[in-house]
């Protein structure tokens, strides 16, 4: 009887053992599930919006509503760096030339996140203030090709060069799970402003 | 004893329900990861199209002006012309049989992911442009598909290019 009651309470905890770490395991899968599947939704909005707005106005590139306003529209690329560029172009529609620049902010301007890599991009129209656009960005790469398809060396020395423009954008979730920031986000964008092309 | 197996029992039954569980997990990480790589997948393909609108309608229309269709490629010979590739094109349809494999650092476990993209250039009619015109007209079809072994799906764009030129 004594041995047969000390083999139920050893099987129970045994039992109890494997219980714990079952759901203890599932719980664990259960939160990286949740926190990745989160994460990755928001970097995924976070891209498309951004992506919405940079093919808006980089197609804008050299247009004026007001033709006569940007009559070479060759010069119309002011500014053309690795990570900033800065162009003429007509962002609300109203006839006027406004100047618009992208450029990636430092790395302790998004300090309170904890990826040690992600960046501000920021927009900025004529000489309002910057405007942040996203968190969670690492990569704003931006390369120019000539009328042959040549890479042209960054700072661009000669803007009115550039045919196209190819940017690489890459977005990583803002907070890690454990140690790893797993969910990256990457696109390519090889833009032929109608406008930059049309001369 | 009775104790020990209604406990295995119930180990076998939350077994199986924590199998189910982790089943949805893997099922929800491949939609997401899926999700993922086709917005790489799109931006491929409109890289390639927005590549492809850049350059010159015909051959023929690169240096000349087009009055006639007459004067066009014809259907079956859409494609690189002699001397070129689909690597280097000089007007849209040297995209007809374009392939290229792109390794792209997505990130996470599966780091870096193959894509295949392909394209195909056909000339259509503009009432029909869903069909493939067996003669040549003023409007070219440009179709992109971006597939990868880590896609459920496969991405198609296309994109239809007329001919236009200002005087």
């Amino acid at each position: 009887m004594g041995n047969i009651t000390l083999l139920d309470i050893l099987g129970s905890a045994l039992i109890a053992g494997f219980l714990l770490m079952i759901i203890s395991h599932s719980n664990a899968r259960m939160n990286e599930t949740l926190f990745t599947t989160g994460n990755d939704l928001v970097v995924q909005e976070e891209l498309v919006t951004l992506v919405q707005t940079i093919e808006e106005d980089f197609r804008r590139l050299g247009y004026c509503r007001d033709q006569m306003k940007i009559a070479d529209p060759s010069k119309a690329l002011l500014q053309a760096g690795a990570a900033s560029i800065s162009f003429q172009t007509d962002v609300d529609n109203d006839g006027n030339v406004d100047t618009l620049s992208y450029y990636l902010g430092a790395v302790a301007d998004l300090a309170v996140t904890r990826n040690p890599r992600d960046r501000i991009l920021y927009r900025k129209v004529n000489g309002s203030g910057p405007m942040p656009m996203n968190i969670g960005l690492t990569l704003f790469d931006v390369h120019y090709f000539d009328v042959n398809n040549n890479s042209i060396a960054r700072p661009v020395a000669s803007p009115s060069a550039v045919h196209q423009i190819e940017i690489d954008i890459r977005l990583e979730s803002t907070a890690p799970y454990d140690t790893t920031y797993s969910f990256a986000a990457w696109r390519q964008l090889r833009l032929r402003s109608r406008n930059l092309t049309g001369r | 004893m009775t104790q020990i197996f209604l406990g295995i029992g119930a180990i076998l039954l939350l077994g199986i329900a924590t199998i189910s569980m982790n089943r949805g997990f893997e099922a929800n990480d491949e939609v997401m990861r899926s999700s993922k790589h086709a917005v790489i997948a799109t931006s491929i393909a409109a890289s390639v199209i927005e590549d492809a609108t850049g350059r010159a309608f015909d051959e023929v229309s690169i240096d000349s002006l087009i009055v006639d269709p007459s004067g066009l490629t014809s259907p079956g010979a859409l494609g690189p012309e002699s001397g070129e590739t689909a690597h280097t094109p000089d007007d849209f349809d040297d995209y007809d049989g374009f392939t290229r494999y792109d390794t792209v650092d997505v990130g996470g476990a599966l780091n870096k992911v193959v894509f295949l993209t392909s394209a195909v250039v056909t000339y259509v009619q503009p009432t029909t442009p869903e069909l493939t015109s067996s003669s040549r007209t003023l409007f070219k079809k440009i179709s992109v598909t971006v597939t990868s072994p880590t896609m459920k799906e496969t991405v198609r764009q296309e994109l239809v290019f007329t001919y236009f030129r200002f005087q």
